[in-house]
């Protein structure tokens, strides 16, 4: 077992939830999180230096320069222009359908963890972040920055947030590419109960102009199980829509429809390239930060080669 | 007639109904809506699946009343009764006195009043009804029939009043039932009936004591049809004292000497001290005890008889008098087992040490006091010359050693049979299955094979794994630590086949026992009057290790009882009983002597007399004698007594036994001062004609099956 698997196991998302500040959990996972994970994504030496920057833990020793640390007795971090231009743009959708939890958490609580720890792992990795919050409507957006200042303030406006009524996701990822500048990072975390079409040709849109495009599911494990055991009225939590079900009869219909969704989702993102991933309530935060780390680091590296191609063609 | 209910008040029951629905009604909140992420993927159903639900709760819900419904409906004890009788349709009367002659009728001052209230009422039947008198006790006795002709009916009540005069006390116990039938079906009958209408009332004047135990303790179902009415007039003893000798028993002490027993009861409500209770043996009285006994209650005693003492037995025991003397002495006989006589058939075989005779010989002693046989080995020539002759002509053949028997020995032992001769078989080696299928099995089920084994070996045998326990052979094998003979090795047999199944008869044949490879091992055949029983291995060791087998004597001896009939003791008789004539002994031209309790002298009986079953009835306790015509001696001496049950004077309630004899019309009038209660009879007098409970119970059990089911399938 490596210690990156252990790390994974003693994230409790509901034990989280107990601390009240965003900014201080955040830092928990966060630092659980970065010993191992953060590797460069550098293979060579001939992209441009930028400056150095105080080794922090969880860096690659391969990037400290020894021969500073020879001058000065400190550890150092070689950084390149590349590095530091990442701009990621993280969506929360504050929808009333992420305000549901069949026990402990719910969806938009873990979400909003999640959303924390991206936010804190982007500052730790002098990355800008940015922030959208939205409903059926725009509530929030803090356009993307990497100064401590601007993390806590994305820190407050999470805090204040309450999911309600119906969620647009597609309004929201159309405002983004009006806002955004190209070859950024987007994140979305949404439990993607919406119609599904309009979402993913803005997507399609977004990949279009050179962003990496990342999909965070957020489910609850009753909406994968549906564990009912008596009939009853089911009541949408953004429509209002009612809908009588006796659960042992429809149970199969309901899972068999829910993975077709999701299924299409899927597809249609893989088919552009737009990583998608989809986390339990009850799931370790760990395994998101991880996987958003891995695709940002593959993200460095397209980026970084596209740079170099783009360089030689010059030459 | 109608419907009615014997327990109303647990209709209130049915106030639950409420439950079912309020459950309905509580249970709803468990179905408020659950607030969910989305509905999107939640098939839509369709209303009219909605309201099939709907209905269905509905539905299960009026089960579930019904269920309880028939709870409260089986626990009020639904009925149909039926329809008392219209007096206003009733014809002429007929007036039957029934006088209870039962010897519990002899306590001290009872039979006179009884005499005395039949008297009053004939007096005041009408001098045109018809009367008759019958008494009864375990059988029913006309002593003053109806009278046809009209004029001779003012006649009628004089010959009632003469029959009451000289009706006397009997020895028999009492059959309410049974007589009130015989007694209704005999006055139905008579001659009266015949010219009188349908609608002609007949009227029972019961005259009895009303003993408890005069009355089956499991109803048959019989009563009085409601054409007729019942008066019962109870004439009871205040505060009689009786006890009685119950039952008597001779049984074989260690010393083989016998011991009487003998139970005394005290019917009464008062202890008994210093009774005297003594032995008379052959007119001998031997031994005297004195006892205490206790109210309501019995203890028992024993006299030793010295051994001494031997053939055949005739006593009683005997009481001081009391209320009711007739129950203060009871008889007994005891016969001892005449000797049987038993022919060992075997070839003579000096250079033997063992011979097959010889275990048989040992098996059987010859000397006369040690055994109920006489036994005598002959070789198989001189065997036609015993069976020719009436003297040497013995009870059992044993044939035990024949070599190679000839068809014409066969032949003999079969004619031997079934003249009622007694034969047991054993089959050796050197008989020819064919021959034994020709003369001897041929249309008996039966059919001999070749040998088991070819050749002999100490370690190649079959067991005897299965006996029929049920044959009286092997009833004393019955015990656990007897009925294993797995022990027995058999190294050699004649495989023998019966047609019959495992554990039945079938025809003439019977299988009492198989070995290992179901096999017979021993089979019983009837042949005409006679028997022969088939061992199909040689009793020598070589073939069998069962004559040194401890239980080897045992089943001799008991097959050869079996055989011949043996025993010993005597049979009880009951006063009232019929002899039957299988009892009796009787030569080839069925003729008979028997000497009945009561009467003097020798009565010689032909089956064939026309009266021969009056005849054979005991009508008083003593000794029942038998013998053949010209014989000497009593073969068979049984001892009749009267019916132990009866000196129990402790009467039942009239009103019980109206309610147990009678329907409601007939109880209607006296009800009140009878005070019904209890089980045929509901509370207005009407008959319960048919109690609806247990089925409502069963229909109950019913619908909770179909609720669970029903239950089930809404889930599914």
């Amino acid at each position: 077992m490596t210690k990156q698997e252990t790390s994974l196991q003693i994230i409790d998302p509901e034990q989280l939830a107990k601390i009240a500040d965003l900014q201080v959990l955040a830092r928990t996972v966060v630092e659980g999180v970065m010993p191992g994970l953060h590797r460069s994504p550098h293979s060579g030496s001939s992209i441009e230096f930028a400056q150095y920057r105080p080794y922090t833990q969880g860096d690659d020793l391969r990037n400290v320069d020894w021969k500073l640390y020879g001058r000065t007795d400190r550890l150092h971090i070689k950084q390149y222009q590349e590095e530091t231009t990442l701009r990621c743009t993280l969506l929360l959708d504050c929808s009333a359908s992420m305000d549901y939890a069949s026990a402990g958490l719910t969806k938009f609580d873990y979400a909003r963890m999640l959303v924390a720890c991206l936010a804190m792992l982007l500052h730790r990795q002098r990355d800008a972040a940015g922030f959208i919050a939205y409903h059926k409507e725009l509530l929030q957006y803090i356009p993307p920055l990497s100064n401590a200042l601007h993390l806590r303030r994305i820190f407050v406006e999470l805090d204040n947030l309450e999911p309600q009524g119906t969620g647009d996701t597609a309004g929201a990822l159309h405002y983004l590419g009006d806002v955004l500048k190209p070859r950024g990072m987007v994140v979305l975390v949404s439990d993607l109960l919406h119609p599904m079409d309009e979402m993913i040709e803005h997507l399609k849109s977004l990949r279009a102009r050179r962003h990496d495009v990342v999909v965070l599911q957020i489910s609850d494990p009753a909406e994968q199980t549906f564990p009912f055991d008596k009939s009853a009225t089911f009541i949408d939590a953004e429509s209002g829509d009612e809908q009588y079900a006796v659960p042992e009869a429809v149970r199969d219909n309901y899972l068999r429809n829910r993975r077709e969704h999701f299924d299409s989702i899927r597809r249609e993102c893989l088919a552009h390239e737009i990583d998608i991933a989809e986390f339990t309530t009850t799931e370790p935060l760990d395994r998101a930060l991880h996987f958003f780390l891995q695709h940002r680091n593959h993200a460095l590296i397209r980026s970084s080669l596209k740079s170099r191609r783009a360089e030689g063609g010059g030459r | 007639m109608g419907f009615s209910l014997l327990a109303p008040l647990f209709l209130v029951g049915a106030g639950l109904l409420i439950a079912p629905y309020l459950i309905h009604q509580i249970r709803r909140p468990e179905r408020e809506p659950i607030r969910f992420s989305s509905v999107m993927f939640i098939p839509n159903i369709h209303k009219e699946v909605i309201e099939r639900r709907r209905i269905q709760h509905i539905l299960l819900m009026l089960l579930r009343m019904l269920l309880l419904l028939l709870l409260a409906a089986a626990f009020s004890r639904p009925y149909w009764k039926a329809l008392a009788a219209d007096d206003s349709e009733l014809g002429p009367v007929r007036h039957v006195v029934l006088l209870d002659t039962s010897y519990s009728m002899g306590t001290r001052g009872v039979f006179a009043r009884a005499k005395r209230a039949a008297r009053g009422i004939i007096s005041d039947i009408a001098a045109d009804e018809p009367i008759s008198v019958m008494t009864f006790a375990q059988t029913l006795k006309v002593v003053a029939p109806f009278v046809s002709d009209t004029d001779a009916k003012a006649g009628s009540k004089e010959a009632a009043r003469r029959a009451i005069d000289a009706a006397e006390v009997g020895s028999e116990g009492t059959a309410y039932l049974s007589v009130l039938e015989l007694a209704h079906q005999r006055a139905a009958g008579a001659g009266v009936a015949k010219q009188a209408s349908e609608r002609e009332r007949l009227i029972l004047h019961l005259i009895s004591d009303l003993q408890k135990s005069g009355m089956p303790k499991h109803h048959a179902g019989w009563k009085l049809p409601p054409s007729v009415e019942l008066e019962v007039v109870a004439v009871q003893a205040d505060s009689a004292r009786n006890h009685a000798v119950t039952d008597t028993h001779i049984r074989k002490s260690a010393d083989d000497g016998l011991r009487v027993l003998a139970k005394i009861r005290n019917w009464s409500d008062r202890d008994v001290e210093d009774l005297d209770v003594s032995l008379v043996l052959n007119g001998e009285t031997l031994e005297q005890h004195t006892l205490s006994v206790r109210a309501r209650s019995a203890t028992q005693t024993s006299f030793r008889l010295d051994p001494s003492v031997s053939g055949t037995l005739e006593g009683y025991i005997q009481l001081k008098d009391d209320d009711l003397s007739i129950d203060n002495r009871r008889f007994f006989a005891w016969n001892p087992p005449r000797k049987m006589r038993v022919l060992i058939v075997a070839e003579d075989r000096p250079n033997e040490l063992w011979p097959a005779s010889w275990f048989f010989q040992q098996a059987l002693p010859t000397q006369p006091d040690e055994g109920p046989w006489s036994t005598e080995t002959i070789r198989p020539e001189a065997l036609q010359e015993y069976l020719d002759n009436p003297r040497q002509r013995p009870k059992v053949i044993v044939a035990c050693d024949l070599e190679g028997a000839r068809a014409d020995e066969m032949r003999s032992l079969l004619e031997f049979a079934g003249e009622g001769g007694q034969v047991l078989f054993v089959l050796n080696g050197s008989m020819e299955p064919e021959l034994m299928n020709t003369v001897l099995f041929e249309g008996r089920g039966v059919t001999a094979r070749k040998l088991r084994f070819s050749k002999i070996r100490p370690d190649q045998f079959e067991v005897m794994s299965w006996v029929d326990l049920d044959h009286p052979i092997f009833v004393p094998f019955q015990g656990t630590r007897f009925n294993d003979f797995s022990a027995l090795r058999f190294y050699n047999y004649v495989i023998l086949e019966s047609g019959e199944d495992r554990n039945h008869r079938l025809g003439m044949t019977r299988v009492l026992a198989r070995f290992d490879d179901d096999s017979p091992a021993m089979v019983e055949m009837e042949v005409g009057a006679g028997r022969m029983i088939f061992w199909p291995f040689a009793v020598n060791l070589e073939w069998t290790n069962l004559p040194k087998n401890p239980r080897f004597v045992p089943l001799l001896y008991e097959t050869l009882a079996y055989l011949g009939d043996l025993q010993e003791g005597a049979v009880t008789w009951e006063v009232g009983q019929r002899v039957p004539a299988e009892a009796l002994v009787v030569d080839d031209s069925g003729l008979g002597v028997i000497q009945l309790p009561g009467e003097t002298g020798d009565t010689e009986i032909r089956l064939a007399d026309e009266d021969v079953e009056e005849r054979l009835v005991l009508r008083e306790p003593g000794f029942f004698r038998t013998k053949l015509s010209g014989a000497a001696d009593w073969r068979q001496v049984d001892a009749t007594n009267v019916r132990a049950a009866e000196g129990d004077l402790t009467p039942i309630p009239t009103a019980e036994f109206l309610m147990k004899v009678t329907t409601a019309s007939q109880l209607e009038a006296g009800r009140d001062e009878a005070g019904l209660v209890g089980t045929n009879v509901d509370d207005e007098g009407y008959l319960i004609s048919k109690e609806y409970g247990r089925a409502l119970l069963f229909a109950l059990l019913a619908f909770v099956l179909i609720e669970s089911w029903y239950m089930s399938s809404l889930k599914g």
